[in-house]
């Protein structure tokens, strides 16, 4: 009886368990041991390099830049999806007629494929046909047909607004859900003693709703570090290689370069830079199970 | 905050973020010379279907089925097998605390690093341009998903209900069915609607596994778009047919939303 009661349980779980170890930990394990050897689509055979290809990594000019690349579009990501976000979630939280009906409007962006997000900002974003340059043109009385995917700064503008016109969504939600269960007797306290609108939020919304903010700010992190899909669907890197993320350089190695050790060499790198937020994250979500 | 202001903030975003759905929806409706005036024009005077039409030639039609058939067997899968696993984490207490968080980690990898090698394995196992592959890789992140948010809706039954039930001679895999799961039905059903969303707009997997048989709208719709010339009424048409179903299913379950973005972090 009690050998049944311990081995039921686990026969619920053997067979996530194969699977995961099966399509995830198999295919790791053997980029681990790609890793080490060179085998490259230009050389002809494979051959064990030890470091090699790790060496070479770390000394990649253009890696290196995909990592500055990615930095860059995570910093921009993050701060204006959480500003942008924490203030909508303020606008939301009081109730109004239309609140249900705005609220649900809000999350469409969110539920849209990445992809087709990219293609609707390009469009947007059409020189010639794209209401952007239409309504500057209106604005500032000339003729604009700028084509801000062909320029580097523009470029990047590009990535973050459309990365933010689908994400800023999310922050709102889940600002609003922290902000709706925060206690309300501390900002009740507050205004009785005259602390201004800006007071309340600074010394008392903000620090209270820290666990959600972070949170939050983790997920967004975890995923702008990956960013693909938008940068595939936009700029495909460029102009030149200047937006090229860690990904999507990962990617050109491995689909077009055909660089089979060095790829590997390259994802076990992002991996660990990756695994820092990963680790957060978990520590995190430990806390609340 | 004071409430015009408010209006004033809200309506602007509003228009922000439905702008851009509203004109890629007007394109699909629009006529070449339309959409190619410039400046550009805002409503089609004469709105048109033939967008909708051609998609199909182009392999437009194919690719939605293809999406709907990966999402839904990624879907299927992943919930068949991790329900009960996430069920055993939670009732169970199998291997602690770090295994339900071993199984979450994996969600969070960045899915280039498995698809290259994976990609080079199914080259081997000839399985590339199927669907099989497509699926058995969706599994990486939708396993993983349903295992941490299943668990989290079980932990949420009280245990004297399912107490009660083992006492009136029921096996752990009878209350697990009978009791358990209807009784997280809700939480299900939302799960199950994440996963099929994140399968729906999965866009490396299908990338790099898929030629022509099994190419998902993620991967087709970036085909419409070339050098000498681009194919955006099509773009418009297959846009507008992606993003219906999953507004309906999501305004479904918009109860769920907050828990199920965030991991269960935030309830």
């Amino acid at each position: 009886m009690r050998k049944k009661r311990f081995l039921r349980p686990w026969i619920m779980v053997l067979p996530s368990l194969g699977v995961i170890l099966a399509v995830v930990i198999f295919p790791l394990l053997y980029s681990l041991r790609l890793s080490f050897i060179q085998w490259d689509a230009l050389v002809p055979g494979q051959k064990f390099v030890g470091f090699r290809n790790f060496l070479q990594v770390i000394t990649d000019t253009r890696f290196l830049a995909s990592l500055g690349h990615t930095g860059i579009l995570l910093s921009g990501i993050i701060t204006i999806e959480f500003l942008l976000g924490f203030l909508l979630a303020l606008c939301l939280l009081e109730e109004f007629k239309l609140k249900k009906f705005v609220t649900a409007m809000f999350i469409l962006p969110v539920t849209i494929i990445p992809t087709v997000a990219g293609f609707i900002w390009k469009l947007m974003l059409d020189a010639q046909y794209g209401p952007v340059n239409h309504v500057l043109s209106i604005m500032l009385r000339r003729d604009i047909q700028y084509t801000w995917l062909a320029h580097t700064n523009t470029a990047y503008i590009s990535l973050i607004v459309t990365d933010v016109w689908q994400w800023t969504p999310f922050m709102i939600l889940v600002l609003l859900a922290g902000l709706v269960a925060l206690p309300k007797d501390a900002l009740e306290a507050a205004e009785i003693d005259g602390a201004s609108e800006w007071q309340k939020v600074r010394f008392i919304t903000l620090p209270m709703l820290k666990p959600v903010i972070v949170v939050a700010l983790l997920i967004r992190s975890l995923d702008s570090l990956k960013l693909f899909d938008i940068v595939f669907a936009m700029t495909q890197g460029g102009p030149g290689t200047s937006t090229e993320t860690l990904s999507y350089y990962i990617y050109r190695n491995g689909f077009e370069y055909f660089r089979m050790g060095y790829t590997a060499a390259m994802s076990y790198v992002v991996l660990a830079i990756v695994s820092t937020v990963i680790t957060l994250l978990l520590e995190r979500l430990r806390e609340t199970t | 905050m004071k409430s015009r202001l408010r209006y004033v903030l809200l309506a602007v975003a509003l228009v922000f973020f439905l702008f851009p759905i509203t004109w890629i929806i007007l394109t699909s409706f629009k006529v070449p010379e339309e959409f190619l005036a410039h400046p550009p024009k805002w409503i089609p005077k004469r709105p048109t279907l033939t967008h909708y039409v051609s998609v199909s030639n182009l392999g437009g039609y194919r690719a939605l089925k293809n999406t709907l058939v990966i999402a839904s067997f990624a879907t299927a899968i992943s919930i068949a097998l991790g329900t009960p696993c996430a069920y055993s984490l939670a009732r169970f207490n199998v291997g602690g605390k770090n295994l339900p968080l071993w199984f979450l980690s994996h969600r969070m990898l960045p899915p280039i690093t498995v698809a290259f090698p994976a990609f080079l394995l199914f080259r081997s196992l000839g399985w590339i341009d199927t669907y099989q592959a497509i699926v058995t890789m969706h599994l990486t992140a939708n396993l993983p998903y349903v295992i941490w948010m299943m668990r989290s809706f079980f932990k949420d039954i009280p245990v004297e209900i399912e107490e009660s039930a083992q006492i009136d001679g029921c096996s752990i895999f009878q209350v697990f069915w009978k009791i358990s799961l209807p009784l997280s039905a809700p939480g299900l059903i939302a799960t199950a609607i994440f996963c099929f969303t994140f399968s729906w707009c999965e866009l490396l997997f299908g990338l790099v596994l898929s030629r022509t048989e099994v190419v998902p709208l993620s991967v087709q719709l970036p085909r419409y778009f070339g050098q000498q010339m681009t194919f955006w009424g099509e773009i418009g048409a297959l846009s507008t047919l992606s993003m219906l179903p999953i507004f309906t299913l999501v305004l479904l379950m918009q109860k769920f939303l907050v828990r199920g973005l965030t991991l269960g972090a935030i309830k």
